[in-house]
């Protein structure tokens, strides 16, 4: 059986990424962003405010799309979550910040008038406030800045956030109430 | 931060957190030693940590996840702020320190007071920006002692309020430390009794406050907090209504503001619905924190926050049983989610005792459910009635007794509200196969492969029934590479899309498919395929397979075998038939002409291969269609190559749709076509094509409902085939349903701008519609893109022709006949051509010609619209027999043209389009609001709603709706909804010629309706009559409101009010509230909501008395927003009749909705019905046959009339016309009902027991046609039957509300009088709709004469009560006298102490509606109303001089000018005096007359003894003159006389208990008396009865001034302020409460404005005085008292009582002054 093109290069690039090979990381990140901007897209103009679909859901189909999973571990899936939630960070926020500047254009005043188009920019705001925040925390606290982006946005559990981070399960809890609680403060405070 | 910083932060943080709450605070203050700042900023943090919640607990794509955290109004305890402007800042005497919470109202803080020595901590409600001010501080005023006074350990007190020095009202209360419910609960891991032990304590404490009548109104989570100790307590109580009080106050709510401002997650359906808020609203949002509570989860769950969506939720939604709901991992409260799935389930049992699942469902099964289900009721007297009882079952459940709430859930689990896929059954759309390579793929001719494959895919799995698969037509743009599948899945409305890829190296094939789900967008199975090429059957065998396994999994062996079926075994074959269908679908002629190559090539390959014969016949078919070749070539080939298809394969469907159409067209050949088309789809009911080919056949027969049913099951299969909505236009083009062809065909033009047969029949029905221009253009459309041929060219010509343009038409038809060498020409066109252009000689010639050459198109030429004018001509009914269509053997002719008054009738619109679901409300409601507007239009008569009904959905042939409507004209229209546009095409037909009168198609957004509905009334109002005039326009014009979304509300109200069910009646009335509640001044929707309750009434669903009142307020309030509506008027007039004592006023609304709307029926219906109430029933049956006239299919018209008849004794006529009415609908209730006591009457007692049996089982209202069964029984004899029924409504009576009138009357058939008249006197105290009737039915003949019988009547104030029972009979001619079964009670005459009949006003019809009218505008007492009344009345007594109570309305009207016009006119004594003085003398025994001398006498004499003759003898011609009783209690008032003047009042409220005047009255009088207190109760009484009364307030803010009560005094004058503006009057009010307040100096400079202005705006000169005399300047006081006797001011009569001039009594000028006034006839 012949392996796709794209897919056997994602799949050893993850294969080299485990291997700490860091030029890896940078052919993978495009490649996997991409992938899920497109992915993110579909997702987006679905009509349902309320469809919570999981980031989760969205990360496990890009890696199925792009994996070859009979080559890859656990680990390297692992990885290709990690990145995919930095990944996830950057559509989100990009995405909500092309949102608010739209929002002040000339037609603000007739959106208004729907309540969710309000809520959707108040959201967006609140979005690139928690990103500039998370900027701040990993200033300080690295790892708990990369816990929120793994939790928030690529949506893994504590469990899958512990094995992407290398550390027990309590301890992300830990240090995820920690950073919540920081960050709540800061998000409100905008 | 620096990172040291943040760890030695993070190292106090987690051990804290690690610790019990309680011991945290202690920890970090101990940690944090001598660093203050760590502290705080820990203490923040942990704060933060509390505050927190959900936030950011969902992933960034759940969108709820972020904002409802921030947003939440949580109190809790600690925060830090330091970024907040507020901290440190003094509020009052506070100083705020930091904030503790923050809400939509604005953020609470905690403050400390510096008070000497001790130190006090408080919570400050600091109300943000934005809120009225005002407003909050004035109610906060109002209520302040109330909730201060609230004191219970629950209740978290409300200290103070005030405005901060930038003018923001604050709010102090008690400050709690602890947390919020929840959050308690959970910490520290309670289950489920101990959560109800502490949730019953919540509910104590609100029992508390309601029992000081304190309502919450806005009962949270967040609002109730509880202590380390364990004690809740309750913040916030009453602050609701502080802050919001249209959420507090009964009736309006501009919803979106009080949406906001509610948490829409505990607001009950009455809040939503702004409707009253009580006790039981309370209950409710009790009931969804315990749900919470207990189940960790949100009973509701809203798609958004859009008010509608909150409100539908809230009201229509039901949550699920607690003990359901928790084994659900969705819905979760926020705080509830933590990690996967089966996590969260585990930490709610967890932190609810530690149980599993299965304990606590058991925990919650049974009981608790019930308790939380019965809290949770939409209908608040369906709830616990207080939350007493809520908290007393739970202390039953506690105890383990049993407890009240009832199961009425059932246990299961409610289905969830799930989103369903797109189409219910397995739907799939194969979309062309992606080749990766393309540019190599082209070299190597490979292209077709994607689509050839995607093609044979969709071929073999449309085998299968329970797929419907979207056939390759549909699919094909989704050929590009970068399609998005699940998009594109969605567009083609399937639930599945088989997407793949396709890559081909050499000989090997690599397919990659994966099978999505649309709806999830994951991928459902996927799979990849490396084959040699020569494979590419094995390919197709198993893709087909495993995806049909994928989607219907367990195949049948049959169905595998269908699938399994190969339709060649060559694989060279099936490539080349592959080929030849890419080529096929690009649906060019070029790529037909290669397509056709490559189906030869399959055949020459593969003999045997059906599927590609079919390919061939397809081929010459589709170039008939386009008329490439004539048809009968084409059809000749494609017959030949079908039936070799059907001879190799007779089950393939494809074969037979050929064949069938084939033989149609070639041989005309109906009989055999119609055989091979059914057996097609037969063969494959998913097969498009052979629906599309029967569809035409069908259309062609003229049998167009099934055709057009074809074209829907074939859009529905294939919503995005151009051709077959081309089918769909053409269809309903030849149906001469135009409007909904013309939406079809701009529809097609819009999605396909390219298609060129869409411009067809685009340029078609535009030149129909006389849009000649836009018709040229889609014609010249249709040339550019089909090329310039025969085809193209004629239909070209043809709309030329239609426009008059004869020169360019003969060129073209030139330009074609050049052509004709070349290419063929078809005649059948070309006849088109010259029919428009009105040469029938031609267009015969060229028909003829058509036949000669066997043009297939003549398979139209019976139904085809464009030759209409040449039907009936012996040569084209000879073309259209030899055609061999059906229709020949049918000819018709057009109806002849009706005559007669043009009527119209405006049908439901149809739905169209795809999103219509939901919308159905729409076509009614528009037809609906057309109606009302178009009825205001007096110069024709319009159909009302009621009447059209039957045609919703559509009328198939709108002509023959107009004929049984009996109809000139008919106006049709078709709706097309998508998403936020709709789209609406009218017409205006002729019944009689079909022909179209006026067209238009209107494009609108949702918000527009309203402009829709304007420009469309316009437009058919003109199209029916000439110039209308600017009246007319303005009453078209005419909007019952502004408010699109109100309307919208109103329409869908309507839609399910015409239902006429139960259901469908709930429906309507919260939609009609919606209404309301958007725009507060929506007379019709105000209307609608009287109407509803005056149906509860007389159905007897309810006790009547709140159903009527109800009504009645409802309709007032309509009638006061829009005194020119019909339905106001009517439905206020309905409501009043069932009042006892309201009878005059009821007919004057009636009277008043007939001519403002002389077209609206239900306006006659219920003025005949009070006719015949008061025994006028030749009158009656005139007016009901109006109604029967204007609204002929409404039965319930037809109904009434039985109704009327019967009462008038009219036996044989009333049963009848009931049998009438059976006939036309056998299952119809209300017509046996009124058969059957229509029958008794006549004695055929068996066929009454057989109609009342009829009645029970069509009628569903059970206790009403039960009594009329057991009155039956009982007349028949069958005694012991009837008492069984009997026995059985008494029974019914304890459940459910039982008419007592109708029990009444079985006691009455079975001789038990007594027990009849006691439940009359019942049906009388209840004021039940019924007892309306008690003057005239003849069941009640035998009562007539005894005494208590005359009571009740009098009691109800039937006018017909002061006949006797021979004057109805009389009156009623009767013609069979009712036979008695049993000896009659003879009736007495009219018995000697029976007050005298009231003569006869006048004999002069026009002076009698004169009067009536003149009493009409007299009661709308405004000075304009007056004058009007005056007019009439002048009239009146000008007609007849002998009319005496004329003369002494006319009196009255006078003398009240003195009261409203400013000043008034010198004359108006001397007038009323006249007036009245004529009354007496024209007929001295009217009580009228000498009740308006009296009052003229005591007002403009002050002669108050002689005023007191007049009372007195007109209360002793007729006792019950409410009237002269209140005016003679003002004139003992006036004379000092204060005992009598109460008895007096008092008496005149016997008689008129409801009427807000009298109570008025008794509050003026009871002013006089200086008995404020009561004063001020009767004045409440007044403004609950009307609470817009002026007047009312007027005595009331008296009352409070001259009680110090001067808060409340400047309260009621902002509202007499609000109510009558700023009028001069206004001001002097004002200047009189300043002065009475002791505000001298504001009160004499607004006095000196008055004064100085006195000559522009006048103000009497007696409130002049009374001000002065508050101000204590006495001199100036007595000037304006003098001046005012000089002006003759009205006040002055009361002068010697009038309180408010107290402090001028002991001044010798008072005296002098009483004196002078009264002179020779002074007082005693």
């Amino acid at each position: 059986m012949q392996i796709d093109q794209g897919m056997e290069s994602i799949t050893q690039l993850l294969i080299e990424v485990t291997n700490r090979n860091s030029a890896a990381v940078d052919a993978l990140l495009p490649l996997i962003y991409d992938e899920l901007r497109s992915l993110a897209a579909n997702y987006l103009r679905r009509e349902r405010p309320d469809h919570t679909l999981q980031p989760t859901a969205l990360v496990h189909e890009a890696y199925l799309r792009m994996v070859d999973q009979t080559q890859v571990n656990w680990q390297n899936r692992a990885h290709f979550f990690g990145v995919a939630a930095q990944m996830m960070r950057r559509i989100l926020v990009d995405h909500a910040r092309a949102h608010t500047a739209e929002k002040r254009g000339s037609d603000f005043q007739k959106l208004s008038l729907d309540e969710n188009i309000d809520k959707t920019v108040e959201r967006s705001a609140e979005l690139i406030a928690l990103d500039d925040a998370l900027h701040e925390l990993a200033e300080m606290d690295e790892q708990k800045s990369r816990i929120v982006e793994l939790r928030f946005f690529g949506g893994l559990s504590i469990e899958e956030t512990a094995e992407v981070l290398g550390v027990s399960a309590p301890t992300v809890k830990r240090q995820w109430r920690m950073a919540k609680a920081w960050l709540y403060g800061q998000v409100q405070r905008q | 931060m620096t990172p040291e910083r943040w760890k030695q932060i993070e190292e106090v943080f987690q051990t804290a957190l690690d610790l019990p709450p309680v011991e945290r605070r202690r920890y970090i203050v101990e940690a944090c030693t001598g660093d203050d700042t760590l502290r705080e900023q820990v203490e923040a943090l942990v704060a933060q940590h509390d505050q927190a919640g959900d936030f950011i607990e969902e992933p960034a794509f759940a969108v709820t996840g972020l904002r409802s955290s921030i947003e939440r109004d949580a109190p809790t305890l600690i925060s830090d702020s330091m970024e907040d402007p507020a901290i440190g800042r003094r509020v009052g005497p506070y100083k705020i320190v930091r904030e503790i919470g923050r809400g939509g109202m604005g953020a609470v803080y905690m403050a400390e007071r510096e008070d000497g020595e001790f130190r006090r901590r408080v919570a400050i409600k600091l109300i943000k920006r934005g809120m009225d001010t005002d407003f909050i501080l004035r109610r906060f005023r109002n209520e302040r002692q109330i909730l201060a006074s609230l004191d219970h350990p629950y209740i978290a007190r409300l200290l103070d309020g005030g405005t901060t020095e930038d003018g923001l009202p604050y709010f102090v209360m008690e400050y709690i430390e602890g947390l919020p419910i929840y959050r308690f609960c959970d910490e520290r891991n309670l289950g489920i009794t101990e959560r109800l032990r502490l949730f019953r304590q919540v509910c104590d404490a609100v029992h508390y406050a309601h029992r000081h009548l304190v309502i919450h109104r806005d009962i949270k989570p967040g609002n109730i907090l509880v202590t380390a100790e364990g004690v809740p307590k309750l913040l916030d109580f009453g602050i609701a209504k502080l802050l919001n009080p249209e959420l507090a106050d009964i009736t309006i709510d501009p919803t979106a503001t009080a949406m906001r401002l509610m948490t829409p997650e505990y607001a009950s359906p009455e809040q939503v619905q702004g409707m009253a808020v009580t006790p039981t609203t309370d209950v409710y949002s009790l009931g969804v924190l315990l749900y919470e509570l207990l189940t960790g989860h949100r009973p509701y769950r809203f798609l958004n926050r859009a008010p509608h969506e909150i409100a539908r939720v809230i009201c229509e939604e039901k949550p699920m049983h607690p003990s359901v709901v928790i084994s659900r991992p969705y819905d979760l409260l926020p705080m509830h989610i933590e990690g996967q799935e089966g996590d969260t389930l585990k930490f709610l049992y967890r932190s609810r005792g530690g149980g599993s699942g299965d304990t606590l469902r058991r925990d919650l099964e049974g009981d608790v459910d019930n308790i939380v289900m019965k809290a949770l009721r939409k209908e608040t007297e369906r709830r616990y009635q207080s939350v007493e009882q809520l908290r007393d079952d739970i202390t039953r459940h506690l105890d383990g007794q049993p407890v009240s709430a009832p199961p009425f859930f059932p246990v299961a689990a409610h289905p969830v509200v799930g989103f369903d896929a797109p189409t219910a059954e397995k739907s799939i759309a194969v979309l062309p196969f992606k080749i990766l390579d393309e540019r190599r793929a082209e070299e190597t001719g490979d292209l077709y492969l994607g689509l050839g494959l995607a093609d044979v895919i969709i071929t073999r799995l449309s085998q299968l029934r329970r797929f419907n698969v979207r056939p390759t037509s549909s699919v094909l743009r989704y050929g590009a590479l970068d399609t998005d599948p699940v998009m594109a899945g969605r567009k083609l409305e399937v639930g599945f899309v088989l997407d793949g890829r396709i890559q081909r190296a050499g000989e090997n094939i690599r397919v990659t498919v994966q099978l999505l789900d649309v709806w999830s967008g994951g991928s459902v199975w996927a799979g990849q395929f490396d084959e040699k090429f020569k494979d590419v059957l094995t390919l197709e065998d198993a893709i087909t397979s495993q995806v049909a396994e994928a989607i219907v999994p367990h195949l049948s062996g049959g169905e595998r075998s269908l699938l399994a079926k190969r339709s060649t075994d060559s694989p060279e074959a099936h490539e080349a038939y592959m080929r030849g269908r890419y080529h096929w679908n690009t649906l060019t002629e070029d790529g037909f002409a290669k397509a056709l190559i490559y189906f030869n090539q399959a055949v020459a390959l593969a003999p045997d291969y059906a599927l590609a014969y079919t390919g061939i016949a397809d081929y010459y078919n589709f170039l008939g269609v386009y008329a490439v070749l004539p048809f009968s070539e084409t059809s000749a080939a494609a017959r030949e190559a079908a039936l070799k298809s059907v001879a190799l394969d007779d089950t393939l469907a494809e074969g037979f749709a050929a064949l069938g159409f084939a033989t149609l067209m070639n041989e005309f050949d109906w009989e055999a076509s119609e055989r091979h088309l059914r057996r097609a789809i037969e063969l494959n009911p998913n097969y498009v094509t052979g629906r599309l080919w029967y569809s035409y056949f069908l259309g062609m027969e003229g049998r167009f409902d099934e055709a057009l049913a074809q074209v829907r099951r074939a859009l529905e299969l294939d919503p995005l085939t151009p051709l077959v909505h081309h089918n769909l236009s053409w269809i309903y083009y030849n149906a001469r349903r135009y409007e909904e062809s013309m939406a079809a065909a701009r529809n097609l033009a819009a999605n396909e701008p390219n298609y060129g047969l869409g411009q067809v029949t685009l340029c078609m029905i535009l030149w129909h519609a006389g849009e000649y221009d836009r018709a040229i253009a889609a014609g010249e459309r249709a040339v550019e893109l089909l090329g310039r041929s025969p085809y193209t060219l004629l239909w070209l010509a043809a709309a030329h022709a239609s426009a008059g343009h004869r020169e360019e038409a003969h060129d073209l038809l030139d330009e074609v006949q050049e052509m004709e060498a070349r290419r063929y020409v078809s005649p059948y066109l070309r006849a088109m051509v010259y029919s428009n252009l009105g040469d029938g000689e031609g267009a015969l010639s060229n028909l003829e010609e058509a036949w000669e050459i066997r043009d297939a198109r003549l398979a139209w030429l019976g139904v085809d619209p464009q030759f209409d004018q040449l039907r009936g001509q012996p040569r084209f009914n000879e073309i259209l027999r030899r055609t061999n269509n059906p229709l020949a053997a049918r000819i018709t002719h057009p109806p002849e043209p009706a005559t007669g008054q043009k009527s119209v009738a405006v049908l439901p619109m149809r739905l169209i389009g795809p999103s219509a679901t939901g919308d159905e409300y729409l076509g009614v409601g528009l037809a609906d609001a057309l109606i009302t507007r178009l009825s205001s239009v007096r110069r024709f008569v319009v159909r009302p709603t009621s009447s059209v009904l039957r045609y919703q959905g559509g009328a198939d042939d709108p002509l023959k709706a107009g004929r049984e409507l009996n109809v000139d004209f008919i106006v049709t229209g078709t709706i097309r909804s998508a998403g936020k546009s709709i789209r609406v095409s009218a017409q205006l037909l002729s019944v009689a010629d079909g022909a179209t009168r006026w067209a238009g198609h209107f494009d609108a957004s949702f918000t527009d309706v309203l402009h829709l509905e304007d420009s469309i009334s316009e437009q058919v109002a003109t199209a029916l009559v000439t110039h209308l005039s600017g009246d007319e326009r303005r009453r078209l014009s005419k909007r019952g409101t502004d408010n699109a979304e109100a309307f919208e509300a109103y329409l869908r109200g309507r839609y399910h009010w015409t239902s006429l069910t139960e259901d469908s009646f709930a429906r309507a009335i919260s939609c009609y509230y919606r209404a309301i509640a958007l725009d507060p001044d929506y007379a019709a929707a105000y209307a609608a909501i009287s109407e509803y309750h005056s149906w509860l009434a007389i159905f007897g669903v309810m006790p009547p008395a709140e159903c009527l009142a109800a009504a009645r307020d409802a309709a007032r309030r309509a009638v006061e927003l829009d005194d020119t509506l019909a339905e106001a008027h009517t439905a206020l007039g309905f409501a009043l009749l069932a009042h006892p004592t309201q009878w005059e006023e009821a007919k004057l609304h009636h009277l008043r909705a007939i001519e403002l709307n002389p077209n609206y029926p239900t306006a006659y219906v219920w003025y005949a019905g009070q006719l015949a109430m008061e025994g006028r029933f030749t009158e009656s049956d005139r007016e009901i046959q109006r109604a029967c006239e204007l609204d002929p299919l409404n039965p319930l018209n037809a109904y009434n009339r039985v109704w009327y008849l019967y009462q008038g004794r009219r036996y044989d006529e009333s049963i009848r016309r009931a049998r009438d009415l059976i006939r036309s609908d056998p299952r119809y209730g209300p017509a046996y009902f009124a058969l059957s006591w229509a029958l008794r009457r006549i004695g055929d007692y068996d066929g009454a027991i057989e109609a009342s049996r009829k009645s029970l089982e069509f009628g569903g209202q059970p206790p009403l046609n039960l009594a009329a069964f057991g009155s039956a029984l009982a007349e028949a004899g069958q005694i012991e039957e009837a008492r069984r029924v009997l026995a059985e409504l008494h029974e019914l009576a304890d459940k459910r509300f039982v008419t007592p009138y109708h029990r009444a009357l079985v006691h009455l058939n079975l001789g038990e009088r007594d027990a009849a008249l006691s439940l009359l006197e019942q049906s009388v105290d209840d004021g039940e709709p019924w007892i309306v009737w008690l003057g005239v039915e003849p069941q009640f003949d035998v009562l007539r004469g005894e005494e208590r019988f005359t009571e009740l009547l009098r009691r109800t104030r039937n006018p017909a009560y002061l006949q006797d029972v021979s004057t109805i009979r009389t009156n009623a001619a009767p013609r069979s006298a009712p036979p008695n079964p049993r000896p009659a009670q003879t009736s007495a005459p009219a018995s000697a102490e029976a007050p005298s009949a009231q003569p006869r006003p006048t004999d002069d019809e026009e002076a009698h509606q004169l009067y009536v009218a003149g009493r009409y505008f007299a009661t709308r007492r405004t000075a304009e109303g007056l004058r009007q009344a005056i007019e009439r009345l002048e009239k009146a007594v000008e007609r007849d001089p002998s009319f005496a109570v004329a003369y002494a309305e006319m009196a009255d009207c006078y003398a009240l000018l003195n009261w409203y016009i400013e000043p008034p006119p010198a004359d108006a004594w001397e007038r009323a005096k006249e007036a009245a003085l004529d009354a007496v003398r024209a007929n001295e025994r009217v009580a009228d007359g000498h009740a308006s001398l009296g009052f003229v006498l005591m007002h403009s004499d002050r002669d108050f003894r002689g005023a007191a003759r007049e009372f007195r003898r007109a209360t002793e011609l007729k006792p019950d003159n409410a009237v002269a009783h209140r005016w003679h209690a003002f004139n003992l008032s006036a004379m000092g006389r204060h005992d009598e003047a109460v008895a007096e009042i008092r008496r005149a409220q016997e008689i008129n208990p409801r009427s807000p005047v009298v109570a008025t009255a008794f509050a003026n009088v009871l002013f006089f008396a200086q008995r404020y207190r009561e004063a001020i109760d009767q004045c409440n009484r007044a403004l609950e009865l009307d609470p817009g009364s002026l007047s009312a307030r007027i005595i009331l803010r008296w009352a409070y001034e001259a009680s110090g009560m001067c808060t409340e005094a400047f309260a009621t004058y902002e509202q007499e302020r609000a109510f009558a503006g700023d009028t001069p009057t206004t001001r002097a009010k004002h200047a009189h409460v300043l002065a009475a307040c002791g505000r001298s100096a504001e009160a004499r400079e607004t006095l000196r404005r008055l004064v100085a202005g006195r000559d522009k705006e006048w103000v009497t000169a007696y409130e002049i005085a009374v001000i002065y005399s508050f101000l204590g300047e006495r001199d100036e006081a007595f000037n304006w008292l003098d001046r005012a006797a000089q002006e003759r001011a009205v006040g002055l009569t009361y002068v010697r009582v009038d309180p408010r001039v107290n402090n001028l009594r002991a001044d010798p000028r008072f005296n002098e002054l009483l004196r002078r006034l009264n002179g020779t006839t002074g007082g005693s």
